[in-house]
């Protein structure tokens, strides 16, 4: 039953109600004012604080520039690697990953199950610094628990080759030693961006058009160095420190002509990818970070001075004294007594009376400007950090016996590099050259960006002069001090140097700094070197410690440098070995045969190389070291008709290479090697597992 | 010239037919109600996917949940509209002492979130006694009150039972502790006991009272303090709750006026906490813009403004008050929590009615507007006549 509205009676709700109803349309009045001024009046101003929340930088690393050597033969690369880490309970083929990483990163499978199995967390490394290139699986397997880090890694082409030349970076592409450190801004390139979308927790995902810069990959270097020769003077350098007991050792070579550093090497060195376990011993580039006192390897640059001077010419008599000159209560001594003879028989024999008696006909001024003008006591500039400048005195800090000690290599010291260089611009006909090891900056694509020009130093001595020294030189190793050194067929000019060391403020008996420098062929000087022996203890002269390992090296190197790379190659590897593995030459047809096995240096009988059909069998067997030079016998299939080839225990690829090269059809089941071969007509089906 | 005109006869009137008035539920409750609900599951979806995905491996978890509860609420909702709400006049007493017993087993076996028990797991779903005492104390107050008004404006007979009634109430409840249930259940009360006349002077005193309790109270735990800085612009720019007032902001910043379209939204990706409960209607806020917020608040003030006339227009006064107590339980929910989620009001944890992702709270506000549907139908506030078929 209704009632009629008006008729009720009076109800105090119907007016209380109509408060509520203000008061909720007020309140709701307000809210919506509040919404529309955060929506619609500060909307921007919310807004932008949504896309700096939404948007993430994030950074694009730029590749390390590679470095390259002389011949533009890769030296330290860049490998991309890939770390492995899993989210165990994400995992679906625990086994398979294990299996992979088992595979390419050398553990056994068990300790990666173990890790997997045996983690609370949702996160554990399985492996760093994977190189996956042999296993592409494990870098396009799909399981969700399986989480890849990428990341850009130095490779070094050659191991620890020039490892303190080119030097090292950290785990985040800082250049910390040797060229990586010294052309770091160039090397490292600069780093772009791409702008991600980012969640409230952190994840990322890639917009849509996304804001990006590219990052621009840095500069290559091209070295001076020659890698093959760099690997023969570390080779040398190390058996000739450890035949000599010495505590280190250095060697430097250089191209007289431009000052190039073909291969520079100090002992002990490092691998350059364990920096952690290297010491700063090993790390240095003692050529340059390294003082000495040279020793008679001066008398090379005194005599420089007294020629150019016209003081003295190389046949002019000289006085021996008998190997004893008293100056002041300090005797000089010669080890080759000698008397009356020839100031260029006295540099052959190494008289230290000779060259400090010698000294009375130079002014102390000339004499310093002859020392420095070569380069001592100033740094060479070369492009390499953490060279010293050595210790010369100028002519108002002499004492009078200074220029006496001076002109056979004491009371100064001097790098192995300012050392070699001096000696380089005797070769170089009195002109100095800068020495540099960067030859060209190269662009990430492989263009030459800009060569780094030649420098001239100065011209230290006269072409006569230097002809004259030259020719002195020479005789220092074929009838002197360094017949060590001398190469039938080569004519070497050089100087020996056995310098005692100043310990304690006192000259020892016992620590010696023994080298020898030089330059060849005499004619035509197309390398300078040196080799310095650090307190060598089983010889202690420069020509028993370090003229053998010159002598060695410009063996071991002369043929490099007409030679075309292939062939430098072969000379270099022998120089390692002389043993090589033999390779599987079954299937393939005579002269690639013949060619892959004359490659390696194995010999193949001259009337098989032109030999029709394919090879059969092989002795010595595949696998196994022979000799360099070896013959290698072949059995040859002769061509279709006449011999159905066996080709079981071949791998399938070859196998049917080899039928194919005689003529046949082939079938295949399975893969893997050969076990079976079954003949129907002119068509062979081989099994293979 | 003149003509005497002639009468024109009156045609015979036709006999007219019987007119038969009904009254019917009121649409304009259910329509805006059902779309609410409707639309609550697009909301749902949006704003939990992100949560969803991470928390249960499926983006689509807390969606399926909420849409099951949604077509059980309709269920429950068109029920109790054919159910003659005089069925609930003789049992509110009843339910009062389940509600309180319930809020007595959830400091028993209650479920532990953010610091507060408020759940009781009941088989599949959290169970949270607070919305259904919300209700049991809604309903039970009209009833008390339905009295001749001589009678409720005595202090003995109407203050003291009601209060006797609630005060355990809105004492459990604050203990769990939820002090803005405890707060909301309050005012609805005071609304209550004004609109059913008990004398203002009663009323002032218990308000005056709940007002130095709730003050205490308020500032006697760190993060309700914190909250309340929070609020003032007081508090540390990186307290936790200052932090989902500004996203808050940001999400309905970002929407503008249109808003980022459906399913776009990005705050939910983490950035705001409680995206899919208390702070949904941020979320729609940042997909469907102004416009989208607007309409959806004019739904609630639809309800609003059509539930207090239903009231007014109610046959008896349990009718009336039960009307009255429900259309504002809605009305304040709907209000506080967008008034907190828009920066208005001091954080609390209300849900947005029908629209918030929540256990049991979908059900007790169906079956409340159902009630208030039926109540309509006998209210008269939709009345049709129509001939009577012959």
């Amino acid at each position: 039953m209704q009632t009629d509205p008006s008729s009720r009676p009076y109800d105090p709700i119907t007016w209380k109600v109509g408060i509520m109803i203000m008061f909720f349309a007020v309140a709701f009045g307000a809210v919506g004012a509040r919404l529309f001024w955060v929506q619609v009046i500060e909307g921007a101003r919310y807004r932008e604080l949504a896309r700096k929340q939404y948007e993430s930088k994030v950074e694009l690393r730029a590749e390390r520039g590679r470095v390259f050597d002389r011949s533009m033969r890769d030296v330290a690369t860049m490998m991309r690697v890939t770390s492995f880490a899993a989210d165990p309970t994400m995992l679906k083929q625990p086994e398979l990953v294990a299996d992979l990483l088992a595979m390419a990163d050398g553990r056994p499978r068990e300790w990666y199950l173990d890790r997997i199995r045996n983690h609370k967390g949702r996160f554990v490394w399985l492996a760093r610094s994977v190189n996956t290139v042999m296993y592409p699986l494990l870098d396009t397997m799909s399981d969700p628990g399986l989480i890849r880090v990428r990341e850009p890694k130095r490779h070094f082409v050659y191991g620890p080759v020039a490892a303190q030349i080119v030097g090292t970076t950290d785990v985040d592409n800082n250049g910390l030693t040797g060229l990586e450190l010294q052309y770091d801004s160039l090397l490292r390139g600069t780093g772009g961006f791409v702008v991600m979308q980012r969640d409230g927790r952190g994840r990322l995902r890639p917009s849509v058009n996304p804001e990006r810069e590219a990052p621009r990959n840095g500069l290559g270097l091209q070295l001076t160095i020659d890698v093959e020769m760099q690997r023969v003077v570390e080779q040398e350098l190390e058996r000739g420190v450890r035949e000599t007991g010495a505590a280190s050792g250095t060697v430097i070579a250089l191209d007289p002509a431009t000052g190039d550093v073909l291969a520079m090497a100090s002992w002990p060195s490092f691998d350059p990818t364990r920096l952690d376990r290297a010491t700063t011993d090993a790390i240095r580039i003692r050529g340059i970070t390294d003082m000495y006192e040279p020793g008679s390897t001066m008398k090379a640059i005194t005599a420089a001075a007294l020629l150019e001077e016209r003081r003295i010419a190389p046949d002019d008599p000289v006085d021996g004294l008998g190997g004893r000159l008293d100056i002041g209560g300090y005797v000089i001594t010669d080890d080759h007594p000698l008397w009356r003879t020839t100031f260029r028989k006295a540099l052959e024999q190494s008289s230290n009376v000779v060259f400090a008696s010698s000294t009375r006909l130079l002014d102390d001024r000339v004499l310093y400007k002859y020392v420095r003008d070569f380069g001592f006591g100033i740094p060479t500039g070369i492009d390499l950090p953490g060279e010293v400048r050595g210790r010369l005195k100028r002519p108002n800090e002499f004492d009078p016996t200074t220029k006496r000690f001076m002109a056979f290599g004491y009371e100064m010291s001097s790098t192995a590099l300012q050392m070699v260089t001096a000696y380089a611009a005797i070769a170089n006909k009195g002109v100095m050259m800068q020495p540099r090891v960067v030859k060209a900056f190269i662009e990430p694509g492989g263009r030459v960006r800009n060569d780094v020009r030649v420098q001239t130093v100065r011209r230290v001595i006269g072409e006569q002069t230097a002809a004259m020294l030259t020719n002195m030189l020479t005789g220092v190793v074929d009838r002197g001090t360094a017949t060590a050194a001398a190469i039938p067929g080569v004519k070497i000019a050089g100087k020996t140097g056995t310098a005692k060391q100043l310990v304690d403020g006192a000259y020892s008996s016992t620590n010696y700094t023994a080298s020898f420098v030089g330059y060849y062929p005499a004619q035509a000087p197309r390398v300078a070197m040196i080799v310095m022996m650090d307190r060598p203890t089983s010889t202690i002269y420069g020509g028993t410690a370090a003229a053998p390992v010159f002598r060695r090296i410009v063996q071991k190197t002369m043929t490099m440098m007409q030679l075309d790379a292939d062939t430098r190659d072969r000379i270099a590897a022998s120089a390692a070995a002389d043993t090589v593995v033999v390779p599987d030459v079954r299937g393939l047809d005579a002269p690639t045969a013949t060619g892959v096995l004359q490659r390696l240096g194995l010999r193949v009988d001259r009337a098989l190389q032109a030999a029709a059909g394919t090879v059969q069998q092989q002795q010595p067997a595949h696998g196994t070291r022979s000799l360099r030079g070896t013959t290698i016998a072949l059995r040859m299939t002769s061509a279709r008709g006449s011999a159905r080839p066996d080709v079981r225990g071949f791998l399938l690829r070859r196998a049917i290479a080899a039928l194919h090269g005689a003529g046949y059809d082939v079938r295949v089941r399975g893969s893997g090697t050969v076990r079976e071969q079954h003949w129907s007509g002119d068509t062979c089906t081989l099994e293979a597992r | 010239m003149l003509e005497e005109q002639l009468p024109i006869p009156e045609p015979a009137p036709a006999p007219l037919p019987r007119m038969v008035t009904t009254s019917h539920i009121d649409w304009l409750i259910l329509l805006p109600i059902v779309g609410l609900l409707m639309f609550s599951v697009a909301f749902v979806y949006s704003a939990s996917a992100s949560f969803a995905q991470v928390k249960f491996g499926s983006s689509e978890q807390l969606f399926w949940n909420h849409a099951l509860r949604v077509l059980i609420g309709m269920g429950l909702l068109l029920f109790c509209a054919k159910l003659d709400y005089h069925f609930w006049q003789r049992s509110t007493a009843s339910i009062m002492l389940i509600a309180i017993g319930f809020l007595m087993v959830v400091f028993v076996v209650g479920v532990e979130a953010k610091g507060a028990s408020r759940w009781v797991r009941l088989g599949p779903i959290n169970f949270q006694p607070s919305e259904l005492a919300k209700y049991a104390v809604v309903f039970h107050t009209a009833a008390v009150l339905s009295q001749r008004s001589a009678i409720v404006r005595t202090w003995k007979n109407s203050v003291v039972p009601v209060m006797a009634w609630v005060l355990p109430v809105i004492g459990l409840i604050a203990l769990q502790p939820n002090l803005s249930t405890a707060t909301v259940i309050f005012m609805i009360t005071m609304v209550l006991m004004f609109l059913a006349d008990v004398d203002l002077r009663h009323l002032g005193v218990i308000v005056a009272a709940g007002g130095v309790v709730g003050g205490i109270y308020a500032v006697s735990a760190s993060y309700r303090l914190e909250r309340i800085l929070a609020y003032l612009n007081l508090g540390s720019a990186d307290a936790p709750v200052r932090y989902q007032i500004d996203q808050a902001l940001i999400a309905f910043g970002n929407g503008g006026i249109t808003g980022v379209g459906p399913g776009q939204s990005r705050q939910r990706d983490w950035f705001l906490p409680e995206s899919y409960g208390d702070f949904i209607f941020s979320i729609v806020g940042e997909e469907y813009g102004f416009l989208g917020v607007s309409l959806l608040l004019g739904a609630f003030v639809l309800v609003m403004w059509r539930g207090y006339g239903v009231a007014r227009k109610a046959p008896d006064a349990f009718g009336r008050l039960l009307a009255a107590g429900i259309t504002t339980t809605l009305a304040l929910y709907a209000f506080v929590n967008a008034g907190v989620t828009c920066g208005l009001l001091p954080t609390t944890g209300l849900p947005m009615p029908f629209i918030s992702y929540g256990g049991s709270a979908v059900f007790f506000s169906a079956i409340a507007v159902g009630t208030l549907l039926n109540i309509s139908s006998q209210a008269g506030v939709w009345v049709r006549s129509r001939p009577e078929k012959l």
